[in-house]
């Protein structure tokens, strides 16, 4: 059992204060995640909340046996999943562009590389389930078992999920910048 | 080809990486939410919950009729809930909650729990059959998620189903029943206390049960403005009452219930109520020796209340909420 683990138990036997630690540990990766997931710091920080609420809540149902932050992060899916149908439609949520209203471009800084911009616009742009896969599989080096256990799906459905959203930030990227291509010639 | 390598998960994971964001803590806030809900909230609703709805109750108002105070008893007898109210021709209402040493006891009750607490003050009611007075504070447990809040009232009760355009639950409380005391017992005890410590009041900390009394749902719009769902469970035929303040009052119709919508200024109030499943009771009183029982329905007293909201927006709220 890791240290995450006993804590967990420890936690699960009464000890709140330990639970802090767990918030501080994991608080950072799960507001990144929400913010991209989101668009707003604002939002973000809310999510973060409630997702460290509820895994405490469902503290009991955490098992040892799979990663408590692979189980955090199916929580934190959730949640924003659930805080993007609460806005009616899903919406892409676009990045760095200050010229939509209530976009919060000044909480955050970013290096001003072009490149750079255009990616992270371009991720912006995928489908949460899609912008998931491509975050934990990229950013939090996660298997694609764990993944799969994250959105509930099967490993191989995640594995084409990644490559499918790795073509679509491509594609996003061709169509930003005014290129139109077919799919087939985006692959690498 | 620059562009072909953006998609590499080493391009991806750079910029993933380039974001600052701001630095977040929110280990406070989450442990003090955490602290401020129900623990409750980690465990199946207690058997007694359910008991209480099927079990047929007993409503005994012994010894304390006179300042209607209405004790509830559950089928095994033990008590499940004290209502007090004052009597009208012998007991004048008293008010501990100005006293320095109640605001101490009361500021320090975590949410989700309870002060019994006993007033020396208090008058004795002339009354003979009457006995002195006990009274319950319950600390609200307070939510930011409708769909908690609705999981741990412990009842089912109606909630808006239609708002109006960009209104969104914002915060909601729920105050518990108070578990079962033993009535003499508690008396006894902080009797003496008053008398140890020369105070007036003392207090004991009690647990709360599963089951709401009051429930209080707020709605909010970006412009802040918002309105009031408020819910009690009281037993009892009246509701409706003139009440002098109203500057109007009006009895509607909607899906078949009778509601009353009333103004006082620019405060609009809709009143309304629902039998509450499983909720008849039996009044036990006692009088020169006579014991009468009397069957009453228990409700769902429901107020929604706004200044920001028109008439017709408090309306269709609440024919959203008759089913």
């Amino acid at each position: 059992m890791d240290s995450v683990e006993k804590t967990i138990e420890e936690i699960k036997q009464g000890s709140l204060e330990e639970y802090r630690h767990i918030v501080q540990k994991y608080q950072h990766s799960v507001f990144k995640y929400c913010w991209h997931m989101l668009g707003s710091v604002e939002e973000a920080e809310d999510a973060v909340q409630e997702v460290f609420i509820k895994a405490y809540r469902k503290l009991d149902s955490y098992k040892a046996d799979t990663s408590f932050s692979s189980w955090l992060y199916k929580i934190a899916y959730n949640h924003c999943v659930d805080c993007l149908r609460k806005r009616k439609n899903f919406q892409f949520v676009p990045l760095l562009d200050n010229t939509i209203p209530g976009y919060d471009t000044t909480a955050y800084s970013v290096e001003k590389d072009e490149l750079t911009l255009l990616l992270l616009k371009a991720i912006s742009m995928l489908p949460p389930e899609d912008k998931t896969v491509l975050m934990l599989r990229v950013l939090e080096e996660k298997s694609y078992d764990e993944i799969a256990e994250i959105l509930g799906k099967r490993s191989c459905t995640v594995r084409k999920k990644y490559e499918r959203a790795k073509k679509r930030v491509k594609q996003n990227i061709y169509q930003m910048k005014g290129v139109v291509i077919n799919e087939e010639y985006a692959v690498n | 080809m620059k562009n072909m390598l953006l998609t590499d998960e080493i391009e991806i994971r750079q910029a993933f990486e380039s974001m600052t964001l701001p630095e977040i803590d929110v280990s406070d806030s989450v442990i003090s939410s955490i602290k401020s809900v129900n623990p409750r909230n980690m465990k199946k609703k207690r058997a007694f919950a359910i008991g209480l709805i099927a079990a047929a109750l007993l409503l005994s108002t012994t010894a304390f009729a006179a300042v209607n105070r209405w004790i509830l008893k559950d089928s095994n007898n033990n008590v499940v809930l004290t209502l007090q109210g004052p009597d009208e021709e012998n007991q004048k209402p008293f008010n501990s909650s100005t006293d320095p040493d109640y605001q101490k006891i009361v500021s320090g009750l975590e949410p989700g729990k309870a002060i019994i607490y006993y007033d020396a003050r208090q008058p004795k009611p002339e009354n003979t059959h009457t006995s002195e007075i006990l009274s319950v504070y319950c600390e609200p447990v307070k939510y930011t998620d409708l769909d908690t809040l609705t999981d741990d009232a412990g009842i089912y009760f109606a909630i808006p189903s239609s708002l109006p355009e960009g209104y969104a639950f914002s915060e909601g409380y729920i105050m518990f029943d108070s578990m079962p005391f033993d009535f003499n017992e508690i008396l006894g005890k902080l009797k003496e206390d008053t008398m140890n410590s020369g105070k007036n009041i003392a207090a004991v900390e009690w647990e709360t049960s599963s089951n709401a009394r009051s429930i209080g749902m707020v709605y909010r719009n970006d412009r802040n403005e918002e309105f009031r769902v408020n819910i009690f469970i009281l037993p009892g035929e009246n509701l409706y009452t003139d009440d002098p303040r109203y500057s109007k009052s009006e009895k509607i119709t909607l899906n078949g219930s009778e509601i009353l919508y009333t103004e006082v200024k620019d405060l609009k109030e809709i009143i309304m109520r629902e039998l509450q499943p499983g909720g008849q009771r039996t009044v036990k009183t006692f009088e020169n020796g006579k014991v009468t029982e009397t069957v009453i329905n228990s409700y769902i007293h429901y107020t929604i209340t706004s200044t920001d909201l028109t008439r017709e927006e408090m309306l269709d709220i609440a024919e959203s909420m008759i089913r």
